[in-house]
């Protein structure tokens, strides 16, 4: 019975952060970038998709 | 030196084990869980692994993963900031599990392994790279991988010399050849990351030229070799449909839906494609040629699955020789993470001379009879393999439809042998009558011919050089006359085949088997078609195995050395 009541909560919790992140945390950033013109994708025009690969010497890393 | 590689939420979750340099266990996910494509933390693959040494997980040196996770993860977030607000729906299904778990690892792992060793994350096009190179019956090569999407990149091209691995340009996202084909698998009605080798068998059928202009507005391609996708016609970067309306406008047609009739139009637009992929590939290959003038090519990545494209390389491209491991995909790279590491921090390759890809799971004969019992089925059984292999062989010949369980099954999404279901090929009967009583899938996929490798070129328009991947139902090439007179249920619709070719070392009682039947008929080529029903992942316990057969009309089941017929 309190597990159940437990995993709804934190259902609840999950809902509204997940909200308050997109809202404010994307929400926000995008409209900073629309400002400022950044994309952050690579849709515009380009004559080559090749990037110079940078190798990450560092394995353990998560980034 | 023990090192475990792991592979996970994406799409194949799977977990690979090397002692020592040399390859002990590799299993996915699914086969476990059964759950197709299941893409959870592998705990059952990894239990699988550590109980093939009798370890348990803290005596593992190191654990590998096949991604940078906090990398793709600003990826996800690029995107999403990209595409606000009409990304809502997508950002509420997918961003949870990433605070969750995927970015955990080192949590996820102390709670479900109770492991507190080293993590290492590898570049996902680096393991893919390396589950090539590192196997790779050569010491230099060119490298190339392409697939759906990685951290960033979709596409790398570098080069590898004995224990390194270089990469030197990569594409990132969007532009991606693989997601490029999940989009039309979707828009002609089939699922993405499943069903691209149904695409890629309807392709056969189809007339090419009606869309060739079509794509050439949907991609763009540079003389360099790169490529970039036309963003209006996609929508996979912000919703989980992946073609945008624009697409449908674009063909002139809807997209498809599952139950609806496959049309010509439909062939079509998969003919168009398949060529497209081709000429892209072949193109950035030539490119990679020019760059690293070496005669050896490794190639990975989900779409090194494509064989239509394989079969295609050599003949298209100045490269001799080329490899591609018997898992190119994500599950894959789990291996090739793990290889990654175990090469980096002893100086020292994998033993690659005598790898096969029967690295999963076995049974013992008790294991065996307690399943039977269980079923109460009644078995005879074979003391001598000779005396099997013969019965199997007049089985087959005599049109009867086989469940083969053998040793350990198969890594990689193919069935070679071990999880297999086989049958005569000579007539395109038995086409149907696997599919009826089995299958039961869409008509228009071709069913793959194993062929003892002696006699690949009696039967196949090969390359002179046939690569090893061949084994791995990793290559499609044209029938000769003989084979299309011989083994009419194997040959697709443009005369081709998926072989795989057997050699004994490998499978010395499949080979026999083969071998049997060709003594037997004077015909070297059986059907070997993957042991499971439609939407199951391939069997892997016995039970599996049993439970498959009863619910089909399969004849005989086989495993290990006891027959069981219906
Ligand atoms: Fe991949």
């Amino acid at each position: 019975m309190m597990k159940k009541l437990k995993s709804k909560i934190d259902r609840i919790i999950e809902y509204i952060s997940l909200h308050f992140i997109f809202i404010l945390g994307i929400g926000s950033t995008f409209l900073i970038a629309k400002l400022v013109g950044k994309k952050f994708l690579t849709k515009n025009h380009i004559s080559s998709s090749w990037r110079k690969y940078f190798p990450n010497k560092n394995n353990s890393k998560m980034y | 030196m023990t090192i475990l590689g792991i592979s996970c939420y994406y799409h194949d979750s799977a977990a690979c084990i090397i002692k020592d340099g040399k390859i002990i266990a590799g299993a996915a996910e699914e086969r476990f869980t059964r759950i197709k494509h299941d893409n959870n933390f592998p705990k059952k693959s990894i239990e699988f692994c550590l109980d093939s040494l009798g370890i348990s997980a803290n005596e593992v040196d190191v654990i590998s993963f096949y991604e940078k996770p906090f990398i793709k993860f600003e990826r996800i977030i690029s995107q999403h900031l990209d595409n606000f607000p009409r990304n809502y729906k997508q950002f509420m299904k997918t961003i949870g599990p990433w605070f969750g778990s995927r970015l955990q690892i080192k949590k996820t792992l102390e709670e479900e392994l109770h492991y507190f060793g080293k993590i290492n994350f590898i570049d996902h096009h680096l393991s893919h790279a390396a589950s090539a190179f590192y196997l790779a019956p050569f010491n230099k090569a060119a490298i190339v991988t392409v697939d759906g999407v990685g951290e960033w990149s979709t596409t790398t091209i570098g080069s590898g010399s004995g224990q390194n691995i270089e990469i030197d340009k990569e594409i990132y996202f969007p532009h991606s050849l693989g997601l490029l084909y999940s989009t039309l698998t979707t828009f002609l009605g089939f699922d993405a990351n499943d069903s691209e080798y149904k695409v890629m068998g309807l392709a056969a059928y189809g007339d090419p030229k009606p869309f060739r202009k079509h794509f050439e507005k949907i991609i763009e391609v540079f003389p360099d070799g790169s490529f970039k996708l036309n963003m209006e016609y996609f929508d996979f970067d912000w919703a989980e449909h992946m073609p945008s309306e624009k697409m449908s406008e674009l063909f002139g047609h809807p997209i498809r839906k599952e139950s609806d009739k496959v049309k010509r139009y439909h062939e079509n637009i998969a003919a168009s494609l398949q060529v497209k992929l081709e000429e892209i590939v072949i193109n950035l290959l030539n490119k990679a040629y020019e760059t690293y003038k070496t005669k050896n090519l490794c190639f990975a990545g989900g779409v090194a699955l494509n064989s239509v494209l394989n079969g295609k390389i050599l003949s298209n491209t100045p490269f001799e020789k080329l490899f591609i491991p018997p898992d190119p995909s994500d599950a894959g790279a789990a291996m090739g993470a793990a290889m990654y590491s175990y090469t980096q921090i002893t100086k020292e390759l994998v033993e690659k001379k005598d790898f096969h890809p029967y690295l999963g799971p076995e049974y013992r004969w008790h294991q065996i009879e307690a399943e039977l019992k269980k079923y109460k089925l009644k078995y005879k059984y074979f003391k001598s393999d000779k005396e099997l292999v013969a019965e199997t062989a007049k089985f087959i010949k005599n049109k009867k439809v086989i469940g083969w369980f053998q040793g350990r099954m198969e890594w990689g999404p193919r069935a070679l042998g071990n999880r297999s279901i086989l049958a005569s090929a000579t007539t395109t009967k038995m086409r149907d009558i696997i599919n009826e009583k089995v299958k039961k899938r869409e008509m228009f996929r071709p069913f793959a011919p194993v062929i003892l490798e002696e006699e690949t070129k009696k039967y196949f328009e090969t390359d002179d050089y046939v690569s090893p991947s061949a084994r791995w139902m990793l290559m499609v090439y044209p029938f000769k006359k003989i084979g299309l007179k011989q083994v009419p249920a194997v040959v697709h619709v443009d005369n081709s085949g998926r072989l795989e070719t057997l050699i004994r070392k490998d499978n010395p009682k499949y080979y026999d088997l083969v071998k049997a039947y060709d003594t037997l008929t004077g015909i070297p080529i059986i059907i070997n078609t993957s042991f499971n029903v439609k939407g199951e992942p391939i069997v892997c316990t016995p039970d599996d195995a049993i439970r498959c057969f009863l619910s089909t009309d399969i004849d005989y089941l086989i495993i290990d050395n006891y027959v069981i017929k219906k």
